[in-house]
């Protein structure tokens, strides 16, 4: 028997490592991936589905491409890449992201842009400071405004997006909304791949939290904070809350983006107070995006915003992770209070300076 | 499970089935012994014979300056005199080496007489006089938590070894039951303590049944069954779960002392027999072959050990001296079992899988001490002391939890420790440059 020493204990480790995560989260969008191709066969027809499929292939290799010959470049070898760096899952995500129409090379430039502005420049898996995926799809986006702006077939007419339309009608449901809620959730309009599969994607992120891959705290609170403030926004603004909601957590990817964007634990805080702080946080700028810029892309757009705050939320929790507990729960239902009654104010069309000017108007 | 705290606890894959039904290996007492002048992290001790004199079993041979810790011989025969050997905390220490005769003779090392009749401070000097240390590993002398008792109600029992692979307190439990009952009840009277609870984790059915017969006798005695979990084992959690009280420093905050199950065993044996603790029984587990447990003389070296149960496994190992959870890995098997160690686990060294950091937080989730393992780490990474200071390393267990958890397979564990030596360096710097100030102040005076 040889003895080697072992600077620090323990000598002792779990059997699951972050390779066995990483497989099951591929798997889980594999599933998703297969299920979105599926569903463009059946509602679209093959043409779209094999449209659909491309998109998926196309971003995998080139994504795969530029991350081999980046390792080629550091001498790293395919099988280290494969384990250390997982190159698969971010042109998936990525892929998820788009509309089906994108023209091809848009969907390669994006790719190649994601894996090498958004993780490679950085150092690699576990150093980027952004969501890989949303780098490339926000950078393509801003370039090709028009090539990416997703369309529908209504009745053999091209049309807006329910999520764009819904986004002309100042983000919130009312009567002349064309769209059904039923079929939103469906997905049958189409739009973003990602919009077309709202329940499958609910039923793998389940199956991938009750596997542990990943922390739910995030992705509840994201969905949480959208939920609340949609509801009050609806019953402010006289529309039926339930509705509202439903449509506003069926629409723009969000349930995606809650599940499989915000939630990578590469850009996000580590504790689970800060987990939760960043998830209503976001939750906030998206509806602050949705309502004011007018904008359909708020999810993709409040998360690359929030990645950069992470250090702010990890300085936040100091220290250790039980202590003040009531002191942050309080903070926490203040934080989500806060955003709601913020975005109502905004919805409702209330202008602080033009009342502040009536005020000061009455007081002299 | 909390929402803003974690797990805290998880059920670890035990390998205890390996050892626990196995048959005692008896492993009869090697030609010299070397008993270790070690208690817990101290070493000041007074060495009371020279070489060439003959001591029997019960001999006192050296005595802890500070806190008075007697160690006794664990064999008869004649002292060789002091060697440096490396020790079980991966420092050379002073050893005492003594030749056996094979005679084992015995001198009582207590009055044993009416045990049960004398008074409680006539007890607690008889158990002083044992020198029993905290046999889970600690190493802490036993009767210190005995010093001060006005407020002790409950002594607590704890027989959960919780560190995969170790059975040799469960074992023992199960042989010495009633020695166990005997040596809480002792406890209890030394403490004036009213209740006595034994803690154990479920799924030990045999040893649940042997104690549950036993505990029939004892009315004030009770048995908990405490979930299969990491880290149980640790004092403030088995506390915070048994009786769900918190405290801030030491149990006894709250009225409670805990000592472990074999420490219980060897405080009857020791003062109804006047024996010392000349054996003990080490669970040798890990990857080999042949794991065991083996009923040693205290002094034996390990590699004597090893060579007696034929442990002969090809390739690369890490040799720890106990648990795999928060033992030390040593570069040799010179080292010699004391009385407070229970285990020897042989780790096969696994191939290089770590992965960069993902920042998951499994690690701040499962710490016991609610900390924030990732973020210790990269402040030591960076060697920033005032984020080290804030993030409260010093009250880190070193219970290797975040190590274990990590899927990167990244040594956490072992960036904390190195964060929490930075900080002592860093105090022990301020301290002398406050020292040199004040010494200047005061040249200036005079
Ligand atoms: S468990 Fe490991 S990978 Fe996860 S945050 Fe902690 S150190 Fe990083
Ligand atoms: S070793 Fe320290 S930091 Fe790591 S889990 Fe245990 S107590 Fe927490």
């Amino acid at each position: 028997m040889n003895y080697l020493i072992k600077p620090a204990s323990p000598s002792y480790k779990r059997r699951r490592r972050t390779r066995d995560i990483m497989k099951e989260l591929l798997i889980g969008l594999y599933v998703l991936a297969v299920y979105a191709v599926g569903f463009q066969l059946f509602v679209f027809g093959w043409q779209r589905a094999l449209r659909v499929l491309a998109i998926f292939v196309l971003a995998t290799l080139t994504s795969l491409a530029t991350e081999v010959i980046w390792g080629r470049m550091h001498e790293s070898d395919f099988q280290k890449i494969m384990e250390k760096q997982f190159p698969l899952i971010t042109p998936i995500i990525y892929a998820f992201t788009l509309p089906a129409t994108t023209p091809f090379y848009i969907v390669m430039l994006g790719a190649f842009l994601a894996t090498f502005f958004g993780k490679l420049v950085y150092g690699g898996f576990g150093q980027n400071i952004f969501n890989p995926a949303l780098v490339g799809r926000v950078i393509i986006h801003l370039s090709f405004p028009t090539a990416m702006k997703p369309t529908v077939m209504i009745d053999g007419m091209t049309s807006a997006t329910p999520a764009s339309a819904l986004a002309s009608a100042n983000w919130f449901y009312n009567h002349g909304y064309v769209f059904n809620v039923m079929d939103i959730v469906k997905g049958t309009y189409g739009g973003a791949i990602v919009e077309t599969c709202v329940i499958p994607i609910i039923i793998v992120a389940i199956c991938l939290s009750i596997r542990q891959i990943y922390d739910l705290r995030l992705s509840l609170s994201f969905l949480g904070t959208v939920a609340v403030i949609a509801l009050f926004m609806g019953l402010v603004m006289g529309v039926n809350p339930v509705t509202n909601m439903a449509i506003h957590l069926c629409l723009g990817g969000l349930i995606f983006g809650a599940f499989f964007m915000a939630s990578d634990p590469v850009t996000t805080p580590t504790s689970p107070f800060g987990k939760i702080l960043f998830g209503i946080g976001m939750g906030f700028m998206t509806m602050l995006i949705r309502t004011k810029a007018n904008y359909p892309e708020g999810v993709l757009i409040s998360i690359l915003i929030f990645n950069m705050l992470v250090p702010l939320f990890d300085g936040i929790t100091m220290g250790r992770t039980d202590r003040n507990l009531i002191r942050r729960y309080i903070l926490l239902v203040a934080a989500v209070a806060l955003a709601t009654i913020i975005i109502c104010i905004i919805v409702s069309g209330f202008e602080p300076v033009a009342a502040f000017s009536m005020i000061g108007g009455v007081l002299s | 499970m909390g929402l803003l705290t974690g797990r805290i606890e998880r059920h670890l894959i035990s390998h205890k089935d390996i050892t626990k039904d196995k048959p005692i290996i008896e492993m009869p007492a090697p030609d010299r012994i070397y008993i270790p002048l070690v208690c817990g992290m101290a070493t000041d001790f007074d060495i009371l014979v020279k070489a060439g004199d003959h001591v029997d079993i019960g001999t006192m041979i050296a005595r802890r300056k500070s806190m008075d810790v007697p160690l006794y011989a664990t064999v008869s025969g004649t002292v060789v005199g002091t060697e440096k050997r490396m020790h079980a905390s991966r420092r050379p220490q002073n050893h005492i080496v003594i030749e056996n005769d094979h005679k084992d003779t015995f001198v009582p090392i207590v009055d044993t007489s009416n045990v049960d009749e004398c008074s409680r401070e006539e007890l607690f000097e008889r158990m002083k006089l044992i020198g029993l240390m905290g046999m889970g590993g600690s190493g802490f002398p036993t009767y210190m938590k005995y010093t001060k008792t006005d407020n002790i109600d409950t002594i607590l029992i704890n027989g959960v070894e919780c560190e995969p692979y170790i059975t040799s307190d469960h074992v023992t439990m199960k042989l010495h039951t009633k020695a166990l009952f005997d040596g809480l009840k002792l406890m209890m009277r030394i403490a004036d303590a009213q209740n006595g609870i034994i803690a154990i984790k479920e799924g030990k059915v045999e040893l649940q049944k042997i104690l549950e017969r036993e505990v029939f006798n004892h009315p004030n005695i009770d048995i908990a069954i405490v979930k299969d979990v990491y880290p149980m084992g640790w004092e403030r959690h088995l506390i915070r779960t048994v009786t769900e009280k918190l405290y801030d420093k030491l149990p006894s905050e709250v009225g409670i002392i805990v000592n472990n199950a074999t420490t219980a065993i060897a405080l009857s044996y020791g003062l109804r027999e006047g024996k010392p603790v000349t054996h003990r029984l080490v669970t040798v587990s890990g990857d080999i072959a042949n794991p065991c447990n083996v009923h040693v003389r205290v002094g034996t070296p390990v590699h004597d050990i090893l060579e007696y149960c034929d442990i002969h496994d090809e390739g690369d190992f890490y040799l720890i001296s106990g648990g795999p959870m928060m033992g030390l890995s040593l570069r040799n098997d010179l080292f010699v079992i004391s009385s407070y160690m229970n285990a020897i686990t042989i780790k096969r060294v696994p191939e290089d899988e770590s992965a960069p950091c993902m920042r998951c937080g499994y690690c701040t989730l499962h710490c016991p001490q609610n900390l924030q393992p990732v973020r210790i780490m990269n402040a030591e990474k960076l060697m920033d002391t005032d984020l080290l200071r804030k993030l409260d390393v010093e009250s880190c267990i070193n219970c290797g939890f975040c190590s274990f958890i990590c899927p990167s397979r990244i040594e956490v564990t072992g960036y904390i420790q190195m964060a929490k030596r930075r900080l002592q360096i860093e105090a022990r710097k301020q301290q002398t440059a406050q020292k040199r100030r004040e010494s200047q102040k005061k040249e200036v005076k005079s």
